[in-house]
């Protein structure tokens, strides 16, 4: 039986939110209650008593839902599977299980002591699994292996047929193979709850990685000199990027705003045996950015949030003008990048086929070092995340919903704030900026404001989900492409939830 | 006297003045489907069967402030809840406090609160409803059409088309619940409900072509089971005069009127029929029960019929105003 937690429960006020503090909006936009399930059946038993009571269920993994489509519940009931979270082989060998509420830190943990494997998932260890998965997530080692959802090789799922009555299902390639596919990339909360995820096989863990951070001070900074840095990092994964011996090198330009000081750019080298023998190519990458006026040192946590969670472990090593730091992946990998405290925090996000053009990186320049008056803009920055490699096999596209699949860049702008005063500025601050960005000669001139599909962009990414986009009628090709798989989605939501209980602001329309 | 119609994109209002109506104001409104006046008759609300408000999937409510000459003027506009999409019908509870609505997309009802202002609140109550017929035209799943409170703050009686089911749902701390599922013929699609004003029995129609009565416990609340049945036509739609001794239905073919046993409610077709409209979609008699108004496809507006106080019978359908695809109308 699941625990339930009422308002009137001394746990209501903690339990009622996510990591985003900005959601539920209002207290009346709160659930009624939180109802953890420590299992399968008990999310069984609790779906089919809320909707038998005409009650609107949101599910939660992690709660690091970007946008309100969990916590803003009003009469309804989240239904919590964070105690779901075991991440196991059963019998000592594969497939290998893991259940929604896992933490990817600890999924991480427990795969590598086990069995030495691991997901190539998302640096921010607090996520929970539920949602990062069934979303498309991707993380340090996707450009090696791939998205979580491309090692999916079944998901047990609860789905709420016409009549109202729950269901519960185990689906594969060979079994229901449409929500299979629907269940690898779709998004959470569209079709009903995953109770577990399964893996016949997952890539070895790399052995040691090696760690290297540039900063970049902006008082020193002028979009002269800025430009060409967004330049050169673009036209690396644009081109050298695509071969594969480049595959175990993940980097990121994680471009604070001005506010912030300092500005940084990341990398994490393996070669894609997961050893660090040859230092070739990160010797070539590092030294692409020697004439930036700056040289590596070694990751200190200030450049990207997944790279310092032990900052003192590993060895200095120079490499040239460079310093670095080699250590062993898990030490590189471990804790809780990105997650942070709970703050409140808006989010958007691109996918880029190219690298910058001039144009893209002076409205970049603009932006970071614009100010706005009564507005504090620290804590505002964008994630630019190399991507491409692995991730972007082609024939990957018609097995899971994930559509982006020609893509070198994914971008995550975003900004952090505590205050609720600051609402309005923080998020006017975001949407000037990307409405310019895709505004400008690189965007389709039918989707203006949005980096809708062309030979520059691949829409936006459904895990970094942005609210903004529902004003633009062709939002779900954004997420899904223009090239059948939404309306293959709203198929599968046709058939496995006819009545629509699973649905928020930006789910599958039927 | 004043009323209020709709167009697909508009509300208007005429003013009444003879056997020619006058329009007074047209209001754009996204897609207005339902009007429902105020019990203290200066408020009108407006539902939108929409299934997208401000990009997320949702349909609207509005409130209209109505001036001593009849002239709306906008109070406010609410979502609906999520996923509450092509809200079909909203129904007023006796003291104008609450406002109930039938959604007809997203399966559910609504519960908002009305302010003494007239102001429309937030969505408090939210209940979703699952299951579907046999009838894959319009049986996919639950498809809410009308709610009727039956004489109380509390109780309301809902039509599902979709499920074939009748359901008594209460009003309770600003949520709702159900209290009472009554099951209909398979296939039968419910779609409207009058309440008698002797509030013991209540006639529904069906998308079947057919209207039925039903026994119904005014105190406690309950459906107490299906007392007659008369065959009408297709895309049937009734009204019931004022005193309950005349129910009118109206369908493709015109207007029909039947006599209502004073005693136990059921029906019996008035021994004299008359020529009229065809192609109604929304019926409703006038204050004083002195004539019947029908929005008509077949003569693309308004049409006026003088009802006979005791025969009930109709007289010549009179064109009172021009006006094509007409969904419901409210008079002052």
């Amino acid at each position: 039986m699941a625990i339930t937690v009422t308002r009137q429960d001394p746990r209501y006020d903690a339990l009622k939110k996510g990591h985003n503090a900005r959601w539920p909006a209002e207290d009346a936009d709160g659930a009624s209650r939180i109802l953890l399930c420590e299992n399968a059946q008990d999310v069984a038993e609790t779906l089919q008593k809320l909707v038998s009571a005409g009650m609107r269920p949101t599910v939660r993994s992690g709660g690091h839902c970007y946008e309100d489509f969990v916590a803003n519940n009003p009469g309804g009931a989240i239904l919590d599977v964070s105690l779901m979270d075991e991440a196991s082989a059963p019998g000592g060998r594969p497939p290998y299980r893991m259940g929604p509420g896992t933490r990817l830190w600890n999924g991480y943990l427990e795969l590598y002591k086990r069995y030495g494997v691991t997901l190539p998932g998302g640096s921010c260890g607090s996520v929970g699994a539920g949602g990062h998965i069934s979303g498309g997530g991707y993380g340090l080692l996707s450009r090696l292996h791939g998205l979580t959802c491309d090692w999916l090789t079944a998901v047990e799922i609860l789905t709420v047929d016409g009549k109202g009555q729950v269901v519960a299902r185990r689906v594969d390639a060979e079994h229901e193979p449409d929500l299979f596919r629907a269940c690898r990339g779709a998004g959470g909360g569209n079709f009903g709850v995953i109770t577990s995820y399964e893996f016949e096989k997952l890539p070895q863990a790399p052995q040691e990685v090696i760690d290297a951070n540039f900063s970049f001070a902006w008082a020193e900074m002028t979009e002269e000199r800025f430009v060409p840095i967004l330049i050169k990092f673009g036209e690396y994964w644009a081109n050298r990027g695509r071969d594969p011996d480049t595959w175990g090198m993940f980097s990121v330009i994680s471009l604070a705003h001005h506010a912030n000081g300092r500005f940084g750019l990341s990398v994490q080298f393996c070669n894609p045996d997961g050893t660090c023998r040859d230092l070739t190519v990160l010797n070539e990458y590092l030294d692409r950015f020697s004439d930036c006026g700056v040289v590596a040192t070694p990751g200190d946590g200030a450049g990207h949030e997944g790279f310092g969670a032990r900052p003192d472990a590993g060895q200095l090593e120079c490499l040239g003008v460079h310093t670095v730091r080699r250590r062993t992946w898990l030490d590189a990998t471990g804790g809780d990048g990105g997650g942070g405290a709970s703050m409140r925090g808006k989010y958007k996000s691109c996918y880029m086929k190219q690298g910058f053009t001039e144009a893209e990186a002076r409205c970049l320049y603009k932006h970071m070092t614009r100010t706005m008056p009564g507005t504090d803009l620290r804590g505002s920055t964008i994630g630019i995340d190399s991507y491409g490699g692995a991730t972007n096999r082609a024939e990957l596209a018609e097995k899971t919903a994930v559509a982006q699949r020609a893509s070198v860049l994914k971008l995550q702008p975003m900004t952090f704030w505590n205050d609720a005063k600051e609402d309005p500025g923080r998020l006017q601050w975001l949407r000037d900026m990307y409405t310019e960005l895709y505004s400008g000669p690189d965007a389709d001139p039918e989707h203006k404001g949005t980096p809708y599909w062309n030979a520059h962009y691949e829409g936006c990414y459904i895990n970094y989900p942005d609210i903004d986009m529902l004003a633009y009628d062709y939002w779900p090709e954004l997420y899904y492409g223009n090239q059948g798989l939404y309306p293959f989605l709203q198929g599968v939501k046709r058939k496995y939830d006819p009545n629509n209980i699973f649905h928020h602001a930006m789910s599958i329309r039927a | 006297m004043r009323a209020g119609l709709e167009g697909q994109h508009e509300i208007r209002v005429y003013g009444i003045a003879g056997e020619r109506w006058r329009l007074r104001q047209v209001v754009a409104s996204a897609a207005p489907v339902s009007l429902t006046l105020h019990p203290n008759r200066r408020f009108l609300y407006v539902v939108n069967e929409i299934s997208r408000h401000e990009g997320l999937p949702t349909g609207t409510v509005e409130a209209y402030a109505v001036d001593a000459d009849g002239k709306l003027a906008f109070a406010n506009r609410r979502a609906l809840s999520l996923s509450a999409t092509e809200p079909r019908h909203l129904a007023l509870s006796p003291n104008g406090r609450s406002a109930l609505i039938a959604v007809d997309g997203g399966g559910a009802y609504n519960l908002l609160p009305i302010g003494e202002d007239g102001r429309l609140g937030r969505v408090t109550g939210i209940l979703k409803e699952t299951g579907h017929g046999d009838t894959p035209e319009h049986q996919d799943g639950a498809h809410p059409q009308m709610v009727v409170f039956d004489g109380t703050e509390r109780r309301v009686l809902a039509a599902d088309k979709g499920t074939d089911g009748l359901t008594v749902l209460e009003l309770q701390d600003g949520g709702l619940r159900v209290r009472q599922r009554y099951a209909l013929d398979p296939g039968s699609g419910p779609r409207e409900i009058i309440l008698h004003p002797a509030g013991r029995w209540f006639y529904v129609a069906s998308v079947d072509g057919a209207v039925c009565e039903y026994a119904y416990d005014p105190a406690g609340g309950r459906i107490l089971g299906h007392v007659g049945r008369v065959e009408t036509g297709a895309g049937v739609t009734m009204a019931l005069n004022p005193s309950g001794e005349f129910l009118y239905t109206a369908d493709e073919t015109g207007v029909r009127c039947w006599q209502v046993n004073a005693a136990n409610g059921r029906l019996a077709a008035a021994r004299s029929q008359c020529e009229s409209p065809g192609g109604v979609r929304a019926i409703t008699i006038e204050n004083g029960g002195s004539a019947l108004i029908a929005l008509s496809d077949t003569m693309q507006g308004v049409v006026r019929m003088v009802i006979d106080p005791l025969s009930g019978r109709l007289g010549r359908a009179m064109l009172v105003a021009s006006a094509p695809g007409l969904r419901s109308i409210a008079m002052l």
